[in-house]
């Protein structure tokens, strides 16, 4: 049984196609190659070994709206997978299938000011809005470029942790 | 010595006061708010008192329950910690009417030092070096006069200020009116007192500090310098010791002014004397610290004083046991904070449930935490969640250690700063000792790149993990909130690197 999937990280891209036989040997094919993995959940938790031919890794994994964050040591790869039958919604900021972005608010707070409205072009790591939380007033910032799609809230608005702030497009 | 003691605070400050309670035989107690029932400093401690809801405020800011809570545990004597109540005389003040000691300086010590202006004063009068400036501002006049003199730019102080709080810098005679009035009234605002004072503004110097501790039989010792001058709006992020800028001639220099500062305040307990050190060796008076600082493990590793069991001890009345002459540095002493911020989120503060988490350990490693998986990080208190101190024989070394243990660190469930860390402990600048306290504001950019070797394992493990919740379901966590998309990250960075360890950026292994 052979299943194919599209990853992306970053600029990187590749067609992965896994393949499992009776033995429970798992097989791995990263565009051209194949690989011989062996992988073990430990303890049926958050860490998992990964040998790849006598390459040794550990990682642990979270889900991500499309894809998984893949940690290994301190470097968080956040992959993409396309062709996933049963991807799993998760909360946050999230990245909508139809290449959206949605700033979600990280705590709950007071909206202090707006900086952008409908239609504005927004670069990434621009500043959005402040919302004060936690006694600061927090810069919360765009994490990808394009255009202010909505602003769902208004200056002097409170806001709950996880509520929808702005969409970019 | 006590028969119990009371830690006024929560986190990872008041298991270090507890674990020295225990060395010494003494049953210690905890206070909690609401929201830190199941704390790890409530299971560590032999005893737990509630003292009042969530908010600092109404729980470990409040006085009284404090008190109470002391009482009713019958403790004699209580450790502040640091933040909270530590640096506040009137609650050293309570604790003596109570009848408990409290492990510190006097209230009147603290009173004198916590007055920006009344410390310049003692400090000038024990020949201490302090910046150009003045006394209290009366008249707008008078400032001018002075700023003139000193020579633009220059600061205007709240004298009631402290952690880089209340401060503004002018750079003309155009901006002075305004910054005095404004800076009155944010003085009065924030710390209920509009005195001001004019300071002559240094520029690209280093934040040195000096750990002293006395006891009352008249010994004040010195133990060395610690250097905080990477930080970010005031807020130390990375502390060493010894300073890297600091010879043996200024270390002693430095150490004596601080111990005759120390005894003109009539200081007694641990404290710190924070100087801004310039490019030639000068130093100058910024402030005292009259409380246990969170840095204090590094100068613990290089000096291998405990300085938690020598408050103990000294605030019992005990005689501190060494001199100055005692005092040797032994090595070298990096600690990282990590806090639950994003740093490619401009540091944004992140709050969530710690669903995973395993602390480094190994040679030359000592950790500071409270962490525990389930742990909440809330938005009622600190974003510290934990202390990474690595000890090593050279700089090279402790940088080498605290590196590698960074790269072992692992929480899950909140944004940490550890990839900030990593990339300043590779930084050429900063392995060569070359910052100052601008220099991450100004001079240091966090880079998003990935090391690219990982990224076929990275591939495999999604390929694979896709592949299993296809098949059967699997289950994970749901990543933290506020995740980046995938987009913004570069596939860059260390190419030669050897896994899971550390290419220095354009430095290289020895």
């Amino acid at each position: 049984m052979a299943v194919t999937y599209q990853l992306q990280i970053g600029e990187e891209k590749r067609t992965a196609e896994v393949q499992q036989d009776e033995d429970g040997r798992v097989r791995v094919r990263l565009d051209n190659r194949w690989y011989d993995v062996e992988v073990q959940r430990i303890n049926g938790g958050e860490v998992f070994s990964l040998i790849v031919e006598g390459e040794s890794w550990e990682f642990t994994a979270v889900d991500t709206p499309g894809g998984f964050e893949v940690i290994i040591g301190p470097h968080v790869y956040p992959v993409a997978v396309g062709g996933m039958k049963t991807a799993r919604k998760a909360g946050g900021a999230a990245a909508g299938a139809d290449g959206t972005w949605t700033l979600t608010a990280p705590m709950s707070g007071v909206v202090v000011d707006v900086y952008v409205s409908q239609g504005d072009q927004v670069e990434q790591g621009a500043v959005l809005m402040v919302l004060e939380a936690m006694k600061m007033n927090n810069e919360l910032q765009a994490q990808k470029s394009g255009t202010v799609q909505t602003v769902h809230v208004t200056k002097g608005a409170r806001v709950d942790r996880g509520a929808p702030l702005i969409t970019v497009a | 010595m006590f028969k119990k003691l009371l830690v006024a605070n929560r986190g990872e400050i008041t298991i270090r006061v507890l674990r020295a309670c225990r060395e010494l035989g003494i049953p210690g107690v905890a206070v909690y708010s609401e929201a830190d029932r199941g704390a790890l400093h409530v299971r560590y401690a032999d005893e737990a008192y509630c003292i009042g809801p969530a908010p600092a405020l109404e729980s470990y800011l409040n006085i009284p329950r404090i008190i109470e809570a002391a009482q009713r545990a019958g403790a004699d004597a209580i450790h502040p910690g640091y933040g909270f109540l530590s640096e506040n005389a009137a609650f050293a003040a309570a604790c003596r009417e109570a009848g408990i000691t409290f492990v510190g300086p006097s209230p009147e010590a603290m009173r004198l030092l916590g007055d920006k202006v009344e410390a310049r004063r003692v400090m000038r009068g024990a020949d201490v070096p302090i910046a150009p400036g003045t006394d209290f501002i009366e008249d707008p006049a008078e400032a001018v006069r002075a700023a003139e003199e000193i020579g633009y730019p220059v600061l205007i102080k709240a004298a009631a200020g402290g952690g880089g709080r209340g401060i503004r810098v002018v750079n003309s005679r155009q901006e002075l009116d305004q910054a005095l009035e404004t800076a009155r009234q944010e003085a009065l605002s924030a710390f209920g007192n509009a005195g001001v004072f004019v300071e002559k503004y240094l520029d690209r110097v280093r934040h040195v500090e000096v750990q002293f501790i006395a006891d009352r039989h008249g010994t004040v010792v010195a133990l060395g310098e610690r250097d905080c001058s990477v930080q970010r709006r005031h807020q130390k992020l990375v502390e060493e010791a010894p300073s890297p800028a600091v010879t043996p001639e200024i270390r002693r220099r430095l150490c004596e002014a601080a111990a005759r500062g120390a005894r003109a305040a009539g200081y007694e307990n641990a404290g710190t004397m924070e100087f801004l050190l310039d490019r030639d060796g000068n130093f100058y008076f910024l402030e005292v610290n009259t409380r246990l600082q969170v840095e204090h493990p590094v100068t613990e590793l290089v000096t291998g004083v405990d300085l938690v069991v020598d408050q103990i001890r000294v605030a019992a009345g005990e005689p501190l046991g060494y001199t100055q002459d005692d005092v040797k540095m032994v090595g070298h002493a990096i600690e990282c904070r990590i806090v639950a911020e994003d740093p490619y989120n401009n540091f944004l503060p992140s709050v969530g449930t710690i669903t995973f988490v395993r602390e480094p350990a190994g040679p030359g490693i000592r950790m500071e935490s409270a962490l525990f998986q389930g742990m909440e990080v809330s938005v009622y208190y600190d974003s510290m969640i934990a202390k990474l101190i690595a000890w090593g024989a050279d700089r090279d070394q402790a940088i080498r250690r605290a590196h590698r243990a960074l790269t072992e660190f692992k929480v899950l469930g909140v944004h940490t700063n550890i990839p900030f860390h990593l990339q300043l402990l590779e930084d050429e600048r900063f392995r060569r000792g070359d910052v100052h306290t601008k220099f991450l504001e100004q001079e240091f950019r966090l880079e998003r790149t990935l090391p690219t070797d990982g990224i076929d394992a990275a591939f495999i493990a999604a390929a694979v993990l896709a592949a299993e919740r296809d098949r059967r379901g699997l289950q994970l966590q749901a990543g933290t909130n506020g995740t980046a998309p995938a987009a913004g990250w570069r596939a860059a960075g260390r190419v030669a690197q050897v896994r899971g360890g550390i290419q220095y950026r354009g430095m290289g292994w020895r």
